[in-house]
């Protein structure tokens, strides 16, 4: 229907862009980068229409099409990867440095916040993420309430420190 | 001859009582819950599953529940795609709310009740609570005291199991508790603080009904910090985990879900109540049961529906009415984020586990030698935790820098939230609205409630006390307030059918009998004639086991 036509027709992200973005939020280290991680990338293809973190079916296409017109090449997903940090490391910096009025601040930040959001969110909540990167453990067993730094397990699914 | 010898309406924390209690005095029961069945562990549909096994990854539809959860959905601490099931549909189960004013409804429509979703934290009232009203002369007396009710609280808490730990408070009685949950690195650290420099003031774990060792059949807590999912351990007091199998063991239950009472009959040649007429909220069906007595335990308000809908010529403003009070004087627990602020001296300190457990700091407004210019007092619940990686989604970084970072904890944090006591209002109230039906075509509810300048005032010392108290722990504040959340936010709606020796003044009487109709009897939070400023479920299962003895004896004497 028409959700389908605005996250798929011509306002839509490129099939690279989510992808692309994904992994310089969170690259590869020891562990697979967000985006070489299908269910992270399917989570925020998701979560953009059924708008969490105030995500739209037209978000990604609009954040890339803003990204376009701050690369040389006027392609995001054509930039090399240096010129793609440079971008999105002054974006990131100035998204979340100052909090302007709504309707004041550039609509790019806000679309960035929005989507950095998913994609830290889906890939601490993907098996890779939170199961791999970090330690998930359902059943703790035990609450060992006050011991050294680093002596224990860091758990993805502690669910109130995850809530805000 | 009547089908049972007790109807009890809802099947939560007070209906499971009931059932259990009445059952095992040797009554046939109908317990009548209005949503589906959920079975113990096997009715847990989501209690094992990863985020990443979950449609949204646990984040849930965002625009589902703005279209029809858009009440249930603002508690987001508690509500989450795992769990949504045990919420009502804010959509398919309308509610008005009076011109002018706000209440946000927290429902849990099936078998179980809120039960399933509690905050689990059990507390007993004190005599400075129960003789409150009479001290101030705001709302009626109670008529019973801590001693009254001191028994039922031991019976309570043998059988549910409460971790806690003993402190001595006057204003906070201790109880028979299983050993206390451990307060983690931040809160000891603000507990030393904070005592040294307080004294009188006590920073201590919740008692909660989050059992530490096991209790019968059921297993102590894993600490998996999932209670609202329902817990097949069967670690915190629920209807399925504790009072639903001991009611069932008796053989002497009817358990009919997806079942709503429409109203209670009453016959005016004897005075009593004769039994309830039913919807089938599936299948429309209408149903009749008779029953020698009811117990109301529908949750506050729609106890306080079911009785306002129960007209007839005797009773033309509703069944037991004849006061006059009847929906009158409800009351929530004015809340407010105190203050937040960041934890120093502590980042070498970790912890593992999910605690389901806050800390509380009880009342010491208003008692002993203080005197303040608000009336009654105000306690704090709350806790310290170290954030997780969802800070990196609302904070600056990206790239391998991001990702180091987030693969430890971030920075401690404490909240302390609180709860103040409300004051009893004749206008804050629950009607039934004039035109407007619910989905089962009964008349909707209409809620007026507003806090006044006694609430505001007790949260605003609620605030710079917390402020202060955070400061001298040496932690760095990041945000503080006194408005007032709405009204409902607390979920602990009380009030409505309140208890009172008068009978021109009050709806029931100290054993939660109605005063018009001796076989009516209504123990779930519309009972209550105060709030105090602690969490009242222990008190309302309290009311209901003692409500429950009295009325078996009185039925036996032929009294009701």
């Amino acid at each position: 229907g028409f959700h389908a036509w605005l996250a798929s027709g011509p306002g839509a992200a490129s099939p690279d862009f989510l992808r692309q973005i994904a992994n310089q939020v969170i690259p590869r280290s020891r562990t697979p980068g967000a985006g070489e991680v299908p269910e992270v990338l399917a989570f925020v293809n998701r979560a953009m229409p059924a708008g969490l973190y105030g995500g739209s079916e037209t978000t990604l296409g609009a954040l890339e099409r803003a990204l376009d017109g701050m690369v040389a090449s006027s392609r995001f997903v054509k930039a090399t990867s240096a010129d793609q940090v440079k971008v999105l490391t002054a974006i990131d910096k100035d998204a979340f440095a100052h909090r302007a009025e709504a309707g004041q601040e550039a609509a790019v930040h806000a679309l960035w916040r929005c989507v950095k959001e998913a994609i830290v969110v889906g890939y601490y909540t993907s098996e890779t993420g939170g199961a791999h990167e970090l330690a998930y453990e359902l059943v703790p067993g035990r609450f060992d309430p006050d011991v050294p730094l680093g002596s224990v397990p860091y758990l993805s699914n502690y669910w109130l420190e995850n809530v805000f | 001859m009547a089908d049972f010898d007790a109807i009890v309406i809802g099947s939560g924390i007070t209906g499971g009582w009931a059932a259990k209690e009445l059952t095992e005095r040797g009554l046939k029961v109908l317990m009548i819950e209005r949503g589906p069945l959920i079975e113990h562990q096997s009715g847990y549909v989501n209690e094992m599953k990863a985020p990443w096994e979950m449609p949204f990854h646990g984040q849930g539809d965002a625009n589902l529940y703005k279209r029809e959860y858009f009440i249930q959905s603002k508690k987001t601490m508690f509500f989450n795609e795992w769990n949504q099931q045990h919420w009502a549909n804010d959509k398919e189960n309308p509610y008005s709310e009076a011109p002018g004013t706000k209440f946000e409804w927290y429902r849990g429509y099936q078998l179980g009740g809120k039960s399933l979703t509690w905050g689990r934290q059990c507390y007993r009232w004190s005599d400075t609570d129960f003789g409150a009203n009479k001290a101030d002369g705001h709302g009626i007396d109670w008529p019973i005291r801590y001693a009254d009710v001191a028994p039922w609280y031991d019976h309570v808490e043998d059988f549910i199991g409460v971790s806690g730990s003993a402190e001595g408070l006057d204003i906070l009685p201790d109880g028979h508790f299983l050993p206390p949950m451990e307060l983690n690195a931040g809160e000891r650290h603000v507990k030393a603080l904070v005592e040294a420099q307080y004294p009188g003031r006590k920073l201590i774990i919740g008692r909660s009904a989050n059992i530490t060792r096991p209790v019968k059949d059921r297993a102590p807590c894993q600490y998996r910090g999932i209670c609202n999912r329902g817990c097949s351990y069967g670690a915190y007091f629920s209807t399925q985990s504790s009072t639903l199998p001991a009611a069932r063991a008796t053989g002497r239950l009817t358990l009919m879900t997806d079942t709503v009472v429409e109203r209670i009959e009453h016959d005016p040649a004897t005075g009593k109540a004769t039994g309830v007429r039913t919807i089938g909220t599936k299948d429309r069906k209408r149903g009749q049961f008779t029953a020698r007595m009811i117990f109301c335990n529908a949750g506050t308000i729609n106890t306080v529906g079911v009785l306002l809908r129960s007209t007839s010529e005797r009773f033309p403003h509703g069944l037991g009415n004849s006061s006059g009070t009847l929906g009158k004087y409800l009351m929530d627990h004015a809340t407010a984020m105190s203050a937040m602020a960041l934890i120093n001296g502590v980042d070498d300190r970790a912890y593992y586990g999910n605690r389901p457990n806050n800390i509380i700091m009880p009342r010491y407004r208003n008692i002993g030698a203080d005197r303040e210019d608000f009336l009654r007092g105000f306690s704090y619940q709350g806790g310290a935790m170290r954030r997780g990686w969802k800070r990196g989604g609302g904070t600056a970084g990206l790239g391998a820098g991001l990702k180091d970072q987030l693969k430890g904890p971030g920075g401690w944090m404490m909240v302390f939230g609180a709860f103040a006591e409300c004051l009893p209002n004749a206008a804050n109230r629950i009607s039934l609205h004039p035109t407007k039906t619910d989905s089962q075509g009964l008349a909707q509810v209409e809620i007026a409630f507003s806090y006044g300048p006694n609430e505001r005032a007790a949260l605003r010392k609620a605030e710079s006390d917390a402020r202060e108290m955070l400061e001298a722990a040496g932690a760095t504040i990041l945000a503080t307030t006194s408005e007032p959340d709405a009204g409902g936010s607390a979920i602990h709606e009380m009030g409505g059918a309140r208890m009172g020796a008068d009978p021109a003044q009050s709806v029931v009487n100290a054993f939660n009998q109605c005063h018009d109709v001796p076989n009516v009897f209504v123990t779930d939070g519309a009972c209550m004639s105060s709030t105090a400023c602690q969490n009242p479920s222990l008190t309302y299962m309290a009311l209901t086991a003692r409500a429950a003895a009295a009325a078996v004896s009185k039925l036996q004497e032929g009294a009701v």
